[in-house]
C-alpha cells in the first residue's frame, strides 16, 4: 500500500509528479524565504541589497505565515538571505520549522557555524545545505568574498556537514576572477562531499536594479574556454562517450514564465513581501498587510504571472537552441524589464 | 504494536494522495488510496480497531482482509522508518 518508489537520487519520478500536481492545482510547494539582508560577506558578484531588507519579520509574524503555508500545502521552505545565520533567532526559527512539519534546504556560505551548530543540525536534519564556494583555495575565494579566513571556514563547514551525512551541494558563480579554477575546484569539491556540485555563468543585476556587477560576467571567450575545459575534464572522467546534446532545430512553444514561479513557487522577502519568484522582483503584496492565501489568489501580479504562461515568446520559439536553453525569465526582467524576452546570457551560452 | 510518526518525516495530501519525504535518508514515497486514508488516520491519531471500521465502512471489505492489509502496511512503514516503533 506505500507504493514507495526511490532513493531520490536515482529516482525523480515521485517528486517531479509532486511538483506538476502542486503546478496544476496552485500549491505554493515550494517557498523561498529570504530571512535577512544582512550579511558578514560582500561577495563582488551578489545581487543583494545589504542591509536593506527593511523590518525583518518577527518570530511571532513568521509562525503565522508558517500556518498559513502549511495549511495551503507548502512542502519545502527554502531558506536564504543574505547570511541567515547572523539572525539571532535563526535556531528559534529552523526549530520552529522543523516542528511544524515542514522540509528545509539551508543556503549558507557556512562561515558562521561552530561545533555546537553540527550538533543542532543532526538533530534538525535539513533536507538539504545548499553552500557556495568560489575557488579552490583562499586566494582566489578569499578576494571574491573579501574576507580573509572565509574559505577556511567555509570548507570546514562543508566538510564536517558531509562527514555527518548530510547532503551538501557546492555551488559556485564562474566569472572572471576563478573561471580558471574550475578542475581544481571540482577536485576539491570531490573531496569535501558527495553531493554533486552545482553552477552557473549567469550574473543577475543587482536587486536595486543597477548592473554594476556585469563587469564580472565571461567574455565570449573565457566563456569558450571555461566551455572547453569542462569537456575536457568530463572526457576525462566518463570516457570519450561523454558528449554536449547538439541542439537541433525544434519547434515547440516557449512560454514567457517557463518555471513554477507563481504557480506553485513563490519568494518573500525578509520583511514580507510576496514575489512570484527572488528573481522576479513584482512585488504582489505584503504579509504583514494582507494573508499570504490572498496575495497568492487574489493579486493582480500572481494572476499576471499565471496568465503570462500561454504567451509564448516568439524569439524563443523559433530558436534552434531551445531544448537545452535554460533562460530564466527573472534574469530577463531583471535586465530588460520584460518577462518575454529572450536573454543575451543565455542566448551566447548555448552557441558558443 | 505501539508506534509513532518520525518527526523527520515530512508529509502533504493533494488530492487524496499522501506523499512522505524522509531528509535522513533522502527518499520520498507516495502511498496508494487506501495506505493514504490509512496515513491520514494514524495522523488523526485513530486507534487500529477504529482505522479499520473507517476503512470497512468506506470500501465495503471484510474486517479479516482489513486487518491483514493494514498490519502489513504498518509493518512496511516502519521497515521504511515512516514509522518508529515505541515501547
Ligand atoms: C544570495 S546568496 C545567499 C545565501 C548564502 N549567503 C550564500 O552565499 O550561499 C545565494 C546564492 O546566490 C548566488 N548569487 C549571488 N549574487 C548573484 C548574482 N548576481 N548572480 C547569480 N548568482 C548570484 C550566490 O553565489 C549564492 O550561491
Ligand atoms: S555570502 Fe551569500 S549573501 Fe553574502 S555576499 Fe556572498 S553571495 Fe551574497
Ligand atoms: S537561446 Fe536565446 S532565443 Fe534561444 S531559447 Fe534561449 S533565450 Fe530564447
Amino acid at each position: 500500500m506505500v507504493e514507495s518508489r526511490l532513493n531520490e537520487k536515482e529516482d525523480y519520478s515521485v517528486w517531479q509528479e509532486l511538483r506538476s500536481k502542486a503546478k496544476e492545482e496552485l500549491i505554493p510547494m515550494i517557498i523561498t524565504l529570504e530571512l535577512t539582508y544582512r550579511c558578514n560577506l560582500r561577495c563582488k558578484h551578489c545581487y543583494v541589497e545589504f542591509d536593506k531588507g527593511g523590518e525583518e519579520l518577527t518570530i511571532s509574524e513568521l509562525d503565522g505565515l508558517l500556518d498559513e503555508l502549511k495549511e495551503m500545502g507548502t512542502f519545502l521552505l527554502i531558506l536564504t538571505g543574505g547570511e541567515i545565520f547572523l539572525r539571532e533567532d535563526i535556531k528559534d526559527i529552523l526549530i520552529m520549522i522543523k516542528q511544524k512539519g515542514f522540509a528545509q534546504r539551508i543556503f549558507s556560505n557556512g562561515t558562521l557555524f561552530d561545533n555546537s551548530w553540527y550538533d543542532f543540525f543532526d538533530d534538525l536534519q535539513p533536507e538539504r545545505f545548499e553552500i557556495s564556494m568560489y575557488g579552490s583555495n583562499p586566494e582566489v575565494h578569499d578576494s571574491i568574498t573579501g574576507k580573509a579566513g572565509s574559505f577556511e571556514r567555509t570548507a570546514n563547514a562543508v566538510r564536517e556537514l558531509s562527514s555527518r551525512g548530510h547532503e551538501v551541494v557546492v555551488k559556485t558563480v564562474w566569472m572572471k576572477d576563478n573561471y580558471r579554477d574550475f578542475v581544481n575546484w571540482m577536485n576539491m569539491v570531490e573531496e569535501l562531499t558527495e553531493a554533486v556540485p552545482l553552477w552557473t555563468s549567469i550574473i543577475a543585476p543587482l536587486d536595486n536594479g543597477s548592473f554594476s556587477n556585469r563587469k564580472y560576467i565571461l567574455t565570449n571567450e573565457q566563456i569558450k574556454e571555461l566551455r572547453d575545459t569542462q569537456l575536457e575534464y568530463f572526457k576525462n572522467k566518463y570516457g570519450e562517450e561523454y558528449k554536449i546534446d547538439d541542439s537541433t532545430p525544434c519547434d515547440i512553444q516557449i512560454p514567457s514564465i517557463p518555471c513554477s514561479a507563481g504557480f506553485s513557487y513563490a519568494g518573500i522577502s525578509p520583511d514580507g513581501c510576496v514575489y512570484p519568484c527572488i528573481q522576479i522582483r513584482l512585488k504582489a503584496g505584503n504579509i504583514r498587510e494582507e494573508s499570504f492565501r490572498k496575495i497568492w489568489n487574489d493579486s493582480k501580479i500572481m494572476n499576471f504571472i499565471r496568465d503570462l504562461s500561454n504567451n509564448p515568446i516568439d524569439e524563443c520559439s523559433k530558436c534552434m537552441y531551445n531544448k537545452k536553453c535554460m533562460r530564466c525569465p527573472g534574469i530577463s526582467w531583471l535586465e530588460s524589464g520584460s518577462l518575454s524576452v529572450a536573454n543575451w546570457q543565455f542566448c551566447r551560452q548555448v552557441r558558443i | 504494536m505501539k508506534y509513532k510518526i518520525n518527526p523527520d518525516a515530512v508529509y502533504r495530501e493533494i488530492n487524496g494522495v499522501y506523499y512522505v519525504l524522509l531528509p535522513r535518508d533522502k527518499t520520498i514515497h507516495r502511498f496508494t488510496d487506501v495506505g493514504s486514508l490509512i496515513w491520514r488516520l494514524i495522523d488523526k491519531n485513530f486507534s487500529e480497531s477504529e482505522i479499520i471500521k473507517e476503512v470497512v465502512n468506506q470500501y465495503d471489505v471484510e474486517e479479516e482482509v482489513v486487518l491483514n492489509d493494514l498490519e502489513n502496511f504498518i509493518k512496511e512503514l516502519v521497515e521504511k522508518k515512516i514509522l518508529l516503533k515505541i515501547e
